[in-house]
């Protein structure tokens, strides 16, 4: 009975005994880190030296073990790595119920507009069968000097790549790109904005881009010209 | 079954006696027969707060038994409803209070009939105070914001857990028990109730249940009295922490109440402050002090009014 209780009065017991970092800093298992530095923080106020909260209610010896624990386990738990850790042990203790742990569960925002990875994607002509671009008629026909709608939509169905990826990629609607493939030139926007979406169509299709748009637009200014 | 609320803080002038007056002053005008007992022995003045310079009759009468009965020494005070056992004129040997006087005392009040009963003790902590703070589980501590104050209610708080201690066993276990704490740590009966507790809890599992479930039925409360702007406004909060994480007790924290240099007005002219001074910030933080109270016994204070009529 002596013995008993001289090992509680040697342990010098300290409100941290058989308490998990959890219960010692206040708060729940699966707390945020943003909860556990607010819990550090408020527990840190009420023991520091000059907290007139616990004013003599602890001797300095005291006060120094209990905010060196709540230091230790802050650090444990702010960390992800040593806090995933410590769960598991906890679990393995049959203390913490598994899947109790702390998930961060924010939310990464996604760009509405991916500029940048854009213009450095490669175009998906470059990973499209090769044997198509060293077809001759192909070639040919990318050599005239004026292309038609028509003429574009062929050279897009040999290079395999649909109208719908041209629009993700290049950000042009697809009414305008059915409209450039289908020579309803009433419904285009003026000349300098379909040089652009030439462009795009060009790029994504991996042809000179400047030689498309000119031989476009060449047609488009010769049908124009001319009154139906 | 009247409720009492024992209101005590360990330091003089802490502002027991003007929130016991205060408290009783409200609770009177909500309607409720609210009773104030001067405990304060040898330093009364509660009379002088509630604007009863002269009062007839008091404490002693019933010590020396000139009275039969403790509701032969109640008098009324200019507020309606509100009632009070004097401690002015009191013999002057009377803070020595022989224990089976104080015992007769508080077997007496708790049987009158009265909504409310708001004991107002004296600073310090002699058995005397200590017993007539246990008289009821819901106390109230009065402390100021400053260390002496604080370091006082630590001091009334934990002398009050060790003496529970020691009513609850009887006195021959717990002088072995405490020899026996005071061997191993010189300082766990003198500061550290807690570990004697724990202690007992090793020893005798029993015993130590019956201790644990006296010690959880205290529902203790706190006001921090004469709050100034600069002060912090959550060490009420924080010592309220300390207790329940520490010491295991439950503790509710009610509120601040602002300092107000005219306090001292009110206290001079012998007028209650809350009927001199109505509007005050310090008016409302009392109410609102009263309305947490209440509420924690579960009955809400309804009316939303800062002054009442005379007729009310």
């Amino acid at each position: 009975m002596n013995r008993l209780s001289q090992e509680i009065f040697s342990k010098r017991m300290t409100p941290s005994q058989n308490k998990t970092l959890y219960e010692l800093l206040d708060v729940a298992v699966d707390a945020s880190p943003y909860e556990i530095r607010r819990a550090y923080e408020e527990a840190h106020e009420l023991y520091a030296h000059e907290s007139m909260g616990s004013y003599s209610f602890f001797t300095e010896a005291e006060r120094k073990t209990i905010l060196s624990e709540l230091e230790s386990a802050y650090l444990v738990l702010i960390n992800s790595r040593s806090r995933s850790a410590y769960d598991q042990e906890l679990i393995s203790q049959g203390r913490m119920d598994e899947g109790q742990q702390y998930r961060d569960k924010t939310k990464i925002s996604i760009p509405l507009y991916m500029f940048r990875q854009d213009h450095a994607a490669p175009s998906p002509a470059i990973h499209a069968d090769s044997a198509a671009v060293e077809d001759p008629s192909l070639q040919a026909m990318l050599h005239r000097e004026t292309l038609t709608g028509a003429d574009l939509k062929i050279i897009r169905g040999k290079k395999g790549i649909s109208l719908e990826h041209i629009s993700f990629q290049s950000k042009v609607k697809m009414a305008a790109l059915q409209a450039i493939e289908e020579d309803r030139f009433d419904v285009l926007p003026p000349r300098v904005y379909v040089k652009g979406f030439l462009k795009s169509y060009a790029h994504a299709l991996d042809i000179d881009p400047d030689h498309l748009a000119q031989a476009y637009l060449k047609h488009m200014d010769e049908c124009k010209g001319t009154p139906l | 079954m009247s409720h009492v609320w024992p209101i005590g803080g360990g330091k003089g002038g802490s502002g027991k006696s003007f929130l016991t007056g205060s408290l009783g002053m409200i609770l009177a005008k909500e309607g409720y027969r609210t009773l104030l007992v001067d405990l304060d022995l040898g330093a009364a003045n509660l009379h002088t707060i509630t604007g009863v310079p002269h009062p007839p009759m008091s404490l002693s009468d019933f010590i020396r038994k000139n009275c039969e009965s403790l509701s032969e020494v109640i008098i009324e005070t200019p507020t309606p409803n509100l009632f009070l056992i004097s401690g002015a004129m009191n013999t002057l040997d009377i803070a020595n209070l022989a224990n089976e006087q104080k015992l007769k005392i508080i077997r007496h009040i708790t049987k009158l009939p009265f909504d409310y009963i708001l004991l107002d003790l004296g600073a310090g902590t002699s058995f005397n105070t200590l017993d007539f703070f246990m008289t009821s589980p819901s106390g109230i501590f009065v402390t100021t914001p400053e260390p002496t104050s604080i370091e006082n209610i630590y001091r009334l708080i934990r002398s009050v857990y060790f003496r529970k201690i020691r009513q609850t066993l009887n006195g021959h276990a717990f002088r072995n028990l405490a020899r026996e704490a005071e061997e191993q740590n010189r300082h766990a009966t003198v500061t550290n109730p807690d570990l004697l507790l724990h202690v007992i809890r090793e020893l005798d599992p029993e015993k130590g249940m019956i201790l644990e479930r006296a010690l959880r039925a205290f529902e203790f409360k706190l006001i921090v009295n004469q709050h100034r702007k600069q002060d912090n406004p959550n060490i009420g909060k924080m010592i309220c922490r300390i207790i329940e994480k520490h010491l295991n007790l439950k503790m509710h924290f009610l509120g601040n109440v602002g300092f107000d240099d005219r306090v001292h007005n009110a206290v001079c002219k012998t007028t209650p402050f809350i009927d001199l001074y109505p509007y005050t910030q310090t008016a409302l933080d009392l109410r609102e002090c009263c309305r947490q109270l209440l509420l924690i016994q579960g009955q809400p204070l309804e009316s939303a009014r800062l002054v009442w009529n005379e007729s009310s």
